[in-house]
């Protein structure tokens, strides 16, 4: 296990520091210069060359790097230009956002994934599985900024039942906390429950094929008993394995969910500093996104490998 | 009994080509079918947009925000331009960056899963497939945001050459999606060189080169035609989603996302139109994709369960 979990850190560190790479190099040698484009063309040539000091933009490339990387580490992901604060400390207030958006979505792709998959491949080929499949293909398949807004549209300004965005954090005002919540949680949710169902579907028929379920049959148990004991326990393991993947997504992929609610998490962040051209800051967060993204990704490796003891490591 | 021997005698016939098999099955699946309507549907709109939009796209009008009506099959936008028309000329714009991605991943991604698999394992496996690892860590839309972000949304001068925004953001979708295309050819590829003929046409003197390119790959279609159909449906929403940042096609040009971000301030104001329509078009066209891509998979390669990713 000690040897495993070594192994992945050491592949999580050769796959960060060419992240590292590909976002240097794509802030820096792509054609156009983030002084010029930040300040305006006509800026005073002295203006320009303050600044580009200022950045560190007038030493060697490889010095650059070095010391970006160096800082990166550290836990100092430099300044934002505009802003005027420390990008780590952005990241720091806007996460706990992004978080609880994130968990919110899980849970509801989950409260809609378990059922419906686990129904329908129990009614497999009856009119139950054909209706839930066919909402989970509607689901992969509809842009999600889309149904933000018609959720909205709905929702918000029809029924009016639920705030149309902003955000209110939940250790604040619990109850009003949620109501920000639900619309874009459901918006988020909404494509992986469709992928987690579609998981599920497939486990569980591939669990319900097995002998020991035909024996537990034979016994008389009870189909209920059979499907969601025998059954479900042992196709949750691939299911868990999708879910914490998705989780992965959820995380790195708000920009659109709060640029359309409005919430001010690390995606809003992401989207204003690439309005405001506030390269240190669109840095950061691009790197800080893949960070979290690959490290998610190795949580759930390991906990599919504690989880399932058929796994050798 | 006769009829017996009648049935005896077709099932023993050789099965037909894949290419054939995947339109005879074609009428057995009513929702596979009704998917290929609508894709030739979209595919005659981007083709020939001209013929089928009712009005100008670009020419503003006094009719602003009108509802739908037979006269404006969609209404009209917040300038009085025909809503149906814009969508149908954005149909052009969603449907080549869709094809044009997948044909530039392919491009990638093909011939490095194919070294990879068929030269590996070995140094040239590691190192392609580490490269394609990083790539693969980040999170989708996020490197393409990075680069656009980096590159700015007017057209850039590389030499003597100008590129437009729309070729920058083909080429940026195509390279995310190149490693995906790369990890299913690698291993395909890593069960078809272990096949009989390969052995033979290595022990009739062919070099490696010509067996994998002319033959191994020949059998690695269906994997490939599969997945390129699901990712033309995902390369759709990239595009729709970059546009309705702001970052993809730039107005005047319509494309369906950007007219979603338009359609955005109006959202709680009540003109509907502006919302339903163009979001129902992308939705109607990436699920005819993924109904297509699910039902080229039963057909031409029943070895892979129907489950994705998004």
């Amino acid at each position: 296990m000690l040897g495993f979990l070594l192994q992945r850190l050491i592949s999580l560190g050769i796959v960060l520091f060419g992240a590292s790479l590909v976002i240097f190099a794509i802030m820096r040698f792509l054609p156009g210069d983030p002084v010029l484009a930040m300040l305006g063309f006509d800026t005073d040539p002295v203006v320009v060359a303050e600044l580009r000091a200022e950045l560190g933009l007038d030493r060697p490339v490889l010095v650059q790097y070095a010391g970006w990387l160096a800082d990166a580490v550290r836990g100092d992901l430099g300044t934002s230009i505009f802003l005027r604060r420390e990008v780590v400390d952005l990241l720091a207030a806007r996460f706990p956002t992004t978080l609880a958006l994130a968990i919110a979505s899980l849970v509801v792709a989950l409260a809609v994934a378990v059922p419906a998959g686990v129904l329908s491949a129990r009614y497999k080929g009856k009119a139950l599985d054909h209706v839930s499949r066919l909402v989970g293909l509607a689901g992969v398949s509809m842009p999600n900024f889309w149904l933000g807004l018609l959720l909205i549209m709905f929702f918000g300004v029809q029924l009016r039942w639920l705030p149309v965005g902003g955000y209110v954090p939940i250790t604040q005002d619990p109850l009003a906390g949620l109501a920000h919540l639900i619309l874009p949680a459901i918006t988020l949710g909404t494509a992986y429950a469709a992928t987690i169902m579609r998981m599920l579907r497939g486990s569980m028929l591939d669990v319900l094929r097995r002998d020991y379920v035909a024996v537990a049959r034979a016994y008389g148990v009870p189909e209920r008993t059979v499907t969601w004991h025998d059954a479900f326990k042992n196709a949750m393991i691939p299911t868990l394995t999708v879910s914490g993947f998705a989780f992965g997504y959820m995380l790195a992929g708000t920009i659109i969910v709060e640029v359309i609610f409005n919430i001010p998490g690390v995606g809003r962040l992401l989207y204003e500093s690439i309005l405001t051209r506030d390269y240190p800051l669109v840095q950061g967060i691009v790197l800080f996104n893949v960070a979290l993204f690959v490290l998610v990704n190795l949580l759930v490796d390991v906990l599919y490998a504690t989880i399932d003891p058929r796994i050798k490591v | 009994m006769s009829t017996v021997v009648v049935e005896r005698q077709s099932v023993t016939q050789p099965a037909p080509k894949a290419s054939r098999r995947w339109l005879r099955q074609l009428w057995r699946d009513p929702l596979a079918l009704i998917s290929l309507v609508v894709l030739a549907v979209v595919l005659a709109a981007a083709i020939a947009p001209t013929w089928i939009a009712t009005h100008s796209h670009v020419r503003p009008s006094m009719e602003r925000l009108v509802p739908p009506s037979t006269e404006r099959l969609m209404g009209t936008d917040q300038f009085g331009r025909d809503v149906f028309s814009r969508a149908v000329v954005a149909a052009q714009v969603s449907i080549a960056v869709g094809v044009i991605t997948v044909v530039l991943a392919l491009a990638i991604g093909v011939p490095l899963g194919a070294v990879a698999g068929f030269y590996g394992p070995g140094p040239i496996d590691t190192t392609i497939m580490r490269i394609m690892d990083v790539m693969l860590a980040f999170p989708p839309i996020i490197l393409a945001i990075a680069v656009i972000a980096a590159l700015g949304t007017e057209s850039i001068e590389i030499g003597p050459f100008e590129i437009p925004h729309i070729a920058k953001l083909m080429f940026v979708i195509g390279l995310l999606y190149a490693p995906q295309v790369a990890r299913v050819v690698r291993s395909a590829v890593l069960v078809e060189k272990n096949e009989q003929y390969v052995m033979a046409e290595r022990a009739l003197g062919a070099s490696r080169p010509r067996i994998l390119f002319r033959d191994v790959l020949r059998n690695c279609i269906s994997p490939i035609s599969v997945q390129a159909t699901v990712l033309v449906a995902n390369a759709i929403i990239a595009e729709a989603s970059l546009s309705f940042l702001g970052l993809g096609i730039q107005p005047p040009q319509p494309s369906w996302g950007g007219m979603l971000a338009d359609a955005k301030t109006y959202v709680q104001s009540g003109e509907w139109w502006l919302t339903v329509f163009p979001g129902m078009l992308i939705f109607v066209t990436v699920c005819a994709l993924n109904v297509l891509g699910d039902y080229l998979r039963d057909v031409l390669d029943p070895r892979e369960a129907t489950a994705g990713a998004p």
